[in-house]
This record gives C-alpha cells, structure tokens and sequence, in this order.
C-alpha cells in the first residue's frame, strides 16, 4: 500500500497559495528541469570538460550544475541547454494536482488494478475532466491518520 | 548478504506498521523507483504544512523524495569522502554498511535523510535531520542513528548491496 497524507489544491479565488505548496513545486520543477538537462547532456557524449570549455566557464562549476539544480536560474538551463546540443527547452502546461486527485480518488474507489487505468486515463483534456473532479482541500495538520491511496505491486515486483 | 527476496519478504512484514511507502503527492502515470519511510520521516513529510520556515523546508524534502519516486534524473556520489557538495544521493562512510544519503541541498542548510536499499530502485528511508545539526565530524552520530533502526527493523539482514550503481538504481548520472 502506498501512503500520502497530504493533499494539495490548486489556486481558488483569490486564497493565497502556501509556502509548503510552493516549496513542493518548486522542488519539483527544479528535478524535472534537471532531468531535462542531464538527459540531454548523457546522449550527447560530452565530457564536463567539453561543455565547460564550451561555455567559457571553470569546470568545477559545470560540475556543480551538473551535480544538483539547486542553484539554477532560468539562464542556467538555457545555457546549458542549448551547450549541450543547441537545444531548448520545449514547454507546456500540466495540472499535476487535478491529475494527483483524479488519481486518489481513482484508486480509492476502484482498489487492486486501478493503477493500469489512471496511465490510460491521465491523458485526456484537463479542462474536460475538472468539471468531473472534487478536488480536495488542502487541510494540514488536521487528521494525521494515513490515506491509503493505491495498491502498490512493488514488492512483488521486488520479490520475483 | 541479504537477497533482494528476503528483504522483500521482511518488508512485507514491516510495511503498514513501521514502514510506509510513500506516495507522491503529484504522482507520474508510471512512477518507477520505491521509497519506504519509518514514522519519522513520514511525520516530517506528510503532510505538507504550511506554516514557519521548517515546514518550508520539509516541503523541499518531501520534493526530494518525490523527486526520487517520479524516477526524475539524480546525481549519485559512491565516495563519501569525495562527492560534489550538492549530489543527490551519496554513499555513506563506512560504506560498507550500504547506507546511502538523500540530500536535500534547498533551502540551506538542506536537509539529510539516511537509509538503504532493498533492491533496484527500492530504498528505505530510516531517519531525517537538519544539515546543521552536525559539523563535519559529527556525522558518524548520524550513521549510528540509522544502523540502530535498521537492525531494530532488520535484524540480522544487510541492505542491498550490489556490484555496480546499475544494481541499485536506474536513470542517474555520476
């Protein structure tokens, strides 16, 4: 069984949006946008080196970019990017908290063998599934109880 | 050395009562890597509170985490002795107790949260703290914390351990 108790809303109304929802995502933009880059960087068979002589740059800093996004800006990624491979950054919106609920709920409903059909279904038009979803509350704090969200088959995965 | 079945038999024992595997709070369709928390690190992650500067911060570990399980790209480090200072995960000294850190770098001074494997891709994240918290040095104390609680979960059985990083994880880059 996998757990979270926490869940997430998106922006309503006017409300302010919390830091801990913000923290959340900005961490997890900087991971994607890592993954993005470091992607790039391993097809591309350059050394650190290459692509610190590349950008004009020491290599114990490309090194440093390299290791974690934690300080990157938005011309980090740009330069590295397009370094790498004259690539940039292709973007587009997603709503990861209405696909998080539609996914709870999914499987809370559902149970053993959800998991197939959320992939399925996570990719239809999120303006037309919103009007379907109750997306819940963030209530933090409140009932620390665990919400069993899916069955996970990891461990007989690990097993076999 | 413990097998990845025997672990994974003992896991099954543990999951529910003193392990969890984490959900992500914004899960990929097909999330690809495994972690299992002790009540203390769940209690640091889960929920997401908004509230001080340390719920802030637990929100970016909890953004580790996920970061983990949502089979995002990491950096690893096998020597303790000689990672980039903002590897994501590194091996922990002495290494052959195959323990592994997760380093959470944002906001300084970061968090770390110690743990180990039980098979590729799959990690048990035992114990969390504030880098602050411990000088260089000071580590070791870390180390011991999470060797009590995985043989108080374990027992005599070993994390993972394998040949090469392959063994332990998918889509990472040294």
């Amino acid at each position: 069984m996998r757990i979270s108790r926490t869940t997430l809303s998106e922006p309503k109304g006017a409300d302010r949006v919390s830091e801990g929802t913000l923290g959340y995502f900005r961490s997890r933009n900087k991971h994607r946008a890592y993954s993005l880059v470091i992607q790039e960087f391993k097809r591309s068979g350059l050394t650190q080196a290459d692509l610190a002589r590349r950008l004009g740059k020491g290599t114990d800093i490309v090194c440093r970019w390299l290791g974690s996004p934690g300080n990157w800006t938005l011309d980090t990624m740009s330069d590295l990017l397009f370094a790498i491979s004259g690539a940039e950054a292709g973007y587009t919106t997603k709503y990861p908290l209405a696909v998080s609920a539609y996914m709870s709920m999914s499987t809370m409903s559902v149970g053993n063998g959800a998991v197939s059909n959320i992939s399925s279904q996570t990719s239809t038009d999120h303006a037309a599934r919103r009007d379907e979803w109750v997306v819940p509350t963030i209530d933090p704090g409140a009932d620390k109880d665990p919400i069993k969200v899916e069955v996970e088959p990891y461990l007989t995965r690990l097993a076999a | 050395m413990s097998t990845p079945e025997t672990l994974a038999a003992k896991l099954a024992e543990l999951e529910g009562r003193h392990l969890w595997q984490l959900a992500p709070i914004a899960p990929e369709p097909d999330p690809n890597r495994a972690v299992w928390v002790t009540l203390e690190v769940l209690d640091t992650v889960d929920p997401v509170q908004d509230g001080n500067w340390v719920d802030y911060r637990h929100s970016e570990f909890r953004g580790s985490l996920d970061a983990f399980t949502n089979w995002e790209m990491i950096s690893v480090s096998e020597n303790p002795f000689a990672k980039d200072r903002d590897t994501f995960l590194a091996r922990v000294h002495p290494v052959e107790l195959e323990f592994w850190d997760i380093r959470t770098i944002q906001p300084p001074q970061g968090m770390r949260c110690l743990g180990g494997f039980v098979g590729c891709d799959a990690f048990v994240a035992l114990i969390c703290d504030y880098r602050e918290n411990f000088e260089p040095g000071q580590f070791d104390g870390l180390v011991e914390r999470c060797r009590a609680r995985w043989r108080e979960l374990f027992g005599e059985l070993t994390p993972y351990s394998g040949d090469s990083l392959d063994a332990y994880l998918t889509n990472y880059i040294v």
